[in-house]
């Protein structure tokens, strides 16, 4: 369960005031839920995955996950946390240039003290349908793989959340449709709570629930059950 | 050209002058090391060059070690192809003068009226002979002002006896050699050249041939150089007429004397000089070339965010041709800016720094040269950094700014059959993709020889630098291989380091080199420090050491001289030798240019070999080596056996060195003339001499049945306790023996040392400025490659990596760094320091390599990287690490 009681971010502007990003956000989110978090550019879709991840902190109100109390947590624990619990798969990939496909996921369960780390990210490949590109850079792989190969580490360490920042906003339709249905199945596969943030709202309606943010505020939360067909 | 070009400009040097003062202090500071440099070495030449006629004194000079046949003397005189002449004698002794304590080693160079043929030498008042013939001298001015000396307007008899002479050297109006005074007639200005041309043995003072013959002075006993300068009619054509000597010369037997040119002796004077010039220019250039390759990251990292900004523009309309000059522009204003300020200041380093501290060398002053007034220099220094400028820049802008309009140069050059200079082009592009940092590398070294066309010079930087190259090439990858290979197990902290280190493996190789550089400087300059400079001090320090020598003592006044030492010194603190002086007349059977005919080896092996030969050498006989074990030892045969019974050994034991030079090995058969007998031996050993132990040494060691009827000279060397003793002994010994000489080993010593910390002083400035440089890049690699780095550990923070791992992983790529950067200079310097010591120097001594230095260095470095790395991790733990993942490119 991810309880999200009154949450406000703000920040300092360039003039000297307070930006509102996300205003006063209440939500009480079932565990294994996957949700498709839609809204306008500036509308506090990435802020919100931010602090969930306690990356950033709310400057109001509080943010629980299965009672472990995110928003107030030390620098360490929250590490801890990011490194066993949580999955990122960002737009952009984010895989580093310099390593193979292996090593960009094996950094994540080393990360996580995984104690069979080669392993477990030689299966997480095998899930995503890389396993014959182990040893491929980046610059060796289509959007699509890379985006695999970016999932791949999102999973590895078996995550209960995974945050997902428009993932498909880089591939074409096919790819992007592709990418959408793995994410979806991989984190049923693993019971995770889903977080998909999109401009697509054809994709965020297959997913069985969503959050719709306005100028920071929430302006719909739907919560049901299951993926649509 | 467009209307919005010259505003965007204008608006782009605003926008990016701080971003890019980083680069441009980084050049500026290589290119003050340069110019300083070789504002030193122009003026060194210059000098040289300007006082070539004075160096020798005439077209040619013909001299030996005795005097010269005066029949030679009249034919040159009577013949027309000589249109004057000049003799002069040069004889090393001692001279006294009022409240001096010791005598002063001085040389007295003895000439005629016709001295000097070159009128290079200033006299203060004018020459006039009379007054030398009457008995007067002259001084050098550093002699005279020394010593408080002024001019005596009055004759003298000089007789040791006579009030008024005595009363002259009272108020230092004379000097005293022997027991003679000679009042002082005039002042001559110092020869600069002269601290070149030789290790000098005292000031000069010059009195007339005839008088130094009247006194004794010279004598066919002495040990001098006899000189006669000829200079040739104005329409001769100089090398017929040398031609001509040569067979003049030829026709005297069995010693000829050695000719000289004004060429020769241009290239002695500058040689020793020279090479530790080359030596400095070669640290200077290496010196910007590494901080320029340094900024050149910070230009590269400038041009390569304009690519965003030029995509934008350019879509909305602007010609890319224009952008690319609008960006390239900035940058070579900023560079030009950069290297303009550079050479500013290297003058003023030159002027303030350098000059001073080689004051003997740069008398002139510092101020009269500057880069304006130098008209070839400056061209010289516009086009190396002009080009190199353009190197550094515009591989950036044609493959940054350019690329949209191009396919890949490696595809075009494979498909290409376009001309050869444009596919010479696309392969110098190709491979600046590909190895950006050899390719400026290869670019910068092909430079210096725009520079500098001394073939060792470039020899020097290209090894030292290409050795450096792939040294930290290799150790990139080494350190890469610590990265995230799933087959190796080391702290994640570290394997997260080297995978830092591995992505950005041409700013990594740089900043190794540029630690390696600055910390080699100083380590090679400590080493040097301690194992030259304290050498020489400790080799006529301590109760052991012989710090008095004697030479050239005659037969018969041995005793005495032995007497007069003993009388200072400890026991057995006196050693003595005999020494016969020959010439090595042929090589199994072979003359001496028959011998060089068949030589072998390169020219430089052929010079020395031809230089030994001409020479007089010192022979000395010895019974065994036993006694002589700490100083020489023998590497190759057998030296005689004492008790082997026979009557006359005919046999010589060679040293090593000189064996080498000239082509001589065991078994080779040596005929040495000596005063027109030959004597000839086989060679039966080959000894190493430990020159160093400031010991009386020898090339060539003959059994005492040998040399027993020859003629010879007393050398002796002995251990004086201290200051006073040595003042007294010197003194005893100019008052009774003035035609030898005698030599206080402390103040030659002094002098080496002084010589060596003034060049020492330099190089460890110039380590200095390299060092800070290197700092300067460490920032500025820091800080060009931020971007990359914060978004690598921001990744990383949102895969759960905590505070701590950052910290620990950014501090480690700065340790590995900087830790591998410190070791690689550490043993570059010691490889440095051995070929220096062995080549500059010619030093044989085993390297005493000192760790501490070495490791104080790395420490102090380690340290200041640490604050790099500290600033680097706040800066990245400040940024929220989701945000800085979502920013483009």
């Amino acid at each position: 369960m991810i309880e999200i009681e009154n949450v406000t971010k703000e920040y300092p502007s360039p003039e000297g005031l307070r930006l509102r990003i996300l205003d006063s956000i209440s939500a009480n989110i079932p565990s294994g839920s996957q949700l498709g978090v839609v809204g306008r550019s500036g509308s506090g879709k990435t802020t919100l995955l931010s602090m969930i991840a306690g990356l950033e902190r709310p400057s109001t109100g509080a943010i629980r996950f299965n009672g472990f109390p995110i928003s107030t947590a030390g620098e360490a624990e929250l590490s801890r946390f990011r490194a066993r619990e949580v999955g990122f798969v960002y737009q952009t990939f984010q895989l580093l240039k310099h390593l193979s496909a292996l090593e960009n996921v094996l950094i994540a369960a080393e990360i996580a003290s995984h104690p069979k780390a080669k392993s477990a990210a030689q299966e997480a490949l095998d899930w995503v349908g890389l396993s014959t590109r182990l040893k491929h850079r980046p610059d060796q792989l289509s959007g699509g793989e890379q985006q695999r190969v970016a999932i791949a580490r999102a999973i590895v360490n078996k995550p209960k959340l995974l945050l997902c920042d428009e993932p498909t906003g880089n591939l074409d339709p096919q790819s992007a449709d592709q990418v959408f249905r793995l994410i979806s199945s991989l984190s049923m596969e693993l019971g995770a709570t889903l977080f998909f943030v999109t401009h697509d709202y054809a994709l965020a309606h297959q997913l069985s629930g969503r959050i719709e943010l306005e100028r920071g505020q929430l302006s719909r939360l739907q919560l049901s059950e299951g993926v649509r067909p | 050209m467009s209307h919005w070009f010259w505003p965007a400009l204008q608006r782009e040097i605003r926008a990016s002058w701080k971003k890019l003062s980083l680069s441009a202090f980084s050049l500026c500071i290589g290119m003050s090391a340069l110019t300083a440099l070789m504002l030193a070495d122009a003026r060194l030449e210059q000098q040289t060059r300007r006082q070539a006629d004075n160096i020798l004194g005439g077209d040619v000079e013909i001299s030996d070690v005795r005097l010269l046949p005066e029949k030679l003397i009249e034919s040159l005189t009577s013949s027309p192809k000589i249109a004057r002449r000049s003799r002069v004698t040069s004889f090393v002794s001692m001279a006294n003068v009022a409240q001096a304590g010791r005598p002063k080693l001085i040389e007295v160079l003895a000439v005629d009226d016709a001295f000097p043929l070159v009128p290079g030498i200033k006299f203060k008042p004018n020459l006039s002979f009379e007054s030398l013939r009457s008995g007067g001298i002259l001084v050098e001015n550093s002699f005279a002002v020394t010593h408080g000396l002024q001019l005596a307007n009055q004759r003298i008899s000089g007789e040791v006896n006579d009030k008024t002479s005595q009363k002259l050297f009272t108020e230092r109006k004379a000097v005293r050699i022997g027991k003679r005074f000679f009042p002082i007639v005039g002042f001559v200005e110092n020869d600069q050249m002269r601290d070149f041309a030789s290790f000098s043995l005292g000031s000069r003072l010059y009195m007339a041939r005839e008088v130094a013959q009247r006194q004794k002075l010279i004598s066919s006993q002495s040990r001098l150089r006899d000189r006669l300068l000829l200079q040739f009619p104005a329409q001769a054509s100089p090398e017929a007429t040398q031609e001509w000597l040569r067979e003049e010369l030829k026709k005297i037997e069995p010693i000829r004397p050695a000719l000289r040119s004004k060429a020769d002796a241009l290239n002695s004077a500058f040689k020793p000089a020279r090479s530790l010039m080359l030596f400095f220019n070669a640290i200077g250039f290496a010196a910007l070339l590494l901080l320029g390759l340094g900024s050149a990251q910070g230009l590269h990292s400038y041009l390569q965010r304009k690519q965003y900004d030029a995509k934008i523009l350019s879509n909305l309309g602007a010609n890319r041709s224009l952008l690319t000059i609008l960006y390239v522009g900035n940058a070579i204003i900023v560079s030009a800016a950069a290297l303009a300020a550079g050479a500013w200041l290297g003058q003023i380093l030159f002027q303030q720094e350098i000059a001073p501290r080689l004051g003997r060398w740069f008398a002139g002053g510092g101020a009269e040269l500057s880069l304006l007034n130098q008209a070839g220099l400056t061209a010289k220094f516009a086009l190396a950094a002009f080009l190199l400028t353009l190197s550094l820049i515009l591989p950036g802008a044609l493959l940054y700014l350019r690329r949209g309009q191009r396919q890949s140069s490696i595809t075009a050059l494979a498909t290409s059959s376009d001309p050869l200079p444009k596919r010479l082009l696309l392969s110098f592009i190709a491979g600046l993709e590909n190895f950006p940092d050899l390719v400026w590398l290869i670019t910068a070294l092909l430079l210096s020889f725009l520079i500098s066309s001394e073939t060792a010079f470039n020899l020097l930087l290209v090894v030292m630098l290409t050795g450096l190259y792939f040294a930290v090439r290799f150790l990139v990858r080494i350190v890469s291989r610590l990265g995230l290979s799933p087959n190796i197990r080391l702290p994640l902290s570290i394997r997260l380091a080297g995978s830092e280190i591995a992505a950005r493996p041409a700013q990594s190789t740089l900043t190794l080199m540029l630690f390696g550089m600055s910390v080699c400087m100083m380590a090679f300059m400590w080493d040097l420090r301690t194992n030259i400079v304290e050498q020489i001090s400790a080799a006529t320090s301590g109760n052991q050491r012989p710090n008095v020598f004697v030479i050239d003592a005659p037969p018969e006044a041995m005793a005495s001289v032995q007497e007069i030492l003993s009388k200072g010194s400890a026991p057995g603190g006196v050693l003595s030798e005999k020494l016969t002086r020959a010439r090595l007349a042929r090589i199994n059977n072979k003359t001496t240019e028959e011998w060089l005919v068949q030589f072998t080896g390169s020219a430089d092996a052929r010079r020395t070999a031809e230089r030994l030969l001409s020479r007089e050498q010192n022979l000395t006989s010895r019974e065994k080596l036993d006694d002589r074990q700490q100083t020489e030892s023998v590497v190759a045969g057998q030296f005689w056996r004492p008790d082997s019974g026979k009557a006359a050994i005919n046999e010589v034991s060679v040293e090593a060195g000189i064996a080498k030079n000239l082509n001589i090995n065991l078994g080779d058969n040596l005929t040495f003339d000596i005063q027109g007998i030959p004597i000839k031996v086989k060679v039966t050993s080959l000894r190493r001499v430990r020159w160093q132990s400031f010991r009386p040494n020898f090339f060539f060691v003959l059994h005492p049945s040998v040399l027993s009827d020859a003629p010879f000279r007393g050398i002796f060397a002995a251990t004086l306790p201290d200051n006073k003793t040595r003042s007294e002994v010197l003194n005893n010994l100019s008052q009774n023996h003035p035609g030898i000489t005698a030599l206080d080993a402390t103040e030659l010593a002094d002098l080496a040392a002084q010589l060596l910390t003034a060049a020492l002083e330099i190089v460890g400035f110039l380590s200095f400025l390299m060092f800070a440089g290197a700092l300067l890049n460490t920032f500025l690699s820091a800080w060009t490659s931020f971007t990359m780095r914060a978004q690598n550990f921001s990744l990383y923070r949102c895969l759960g990596a905590n505070n701590s791992l950052v910290l620990r992983a950014v501090f480690g790529e700065f340790t590995l760094l900087s830790l591998f950067g410190c070791l690689t200079g550490v043993v570059t310097s010691w490889l440095l320091s051995t070929m220096v010591q062995k080549t500059l120097l010619s030093v044989d001594d085993q390297l005493q390599l000192r760790v501490l230095p070495g490791l104080a260095i790395t420490g102090v470095v380690v340290a200041i990287c640490c604050i790099a790395a500290l600033v680097s991790a706040i800066l990245i733990l400040r940024q929220a690490p989701f945000r800085v993942l979502r920013r483009p490119g």
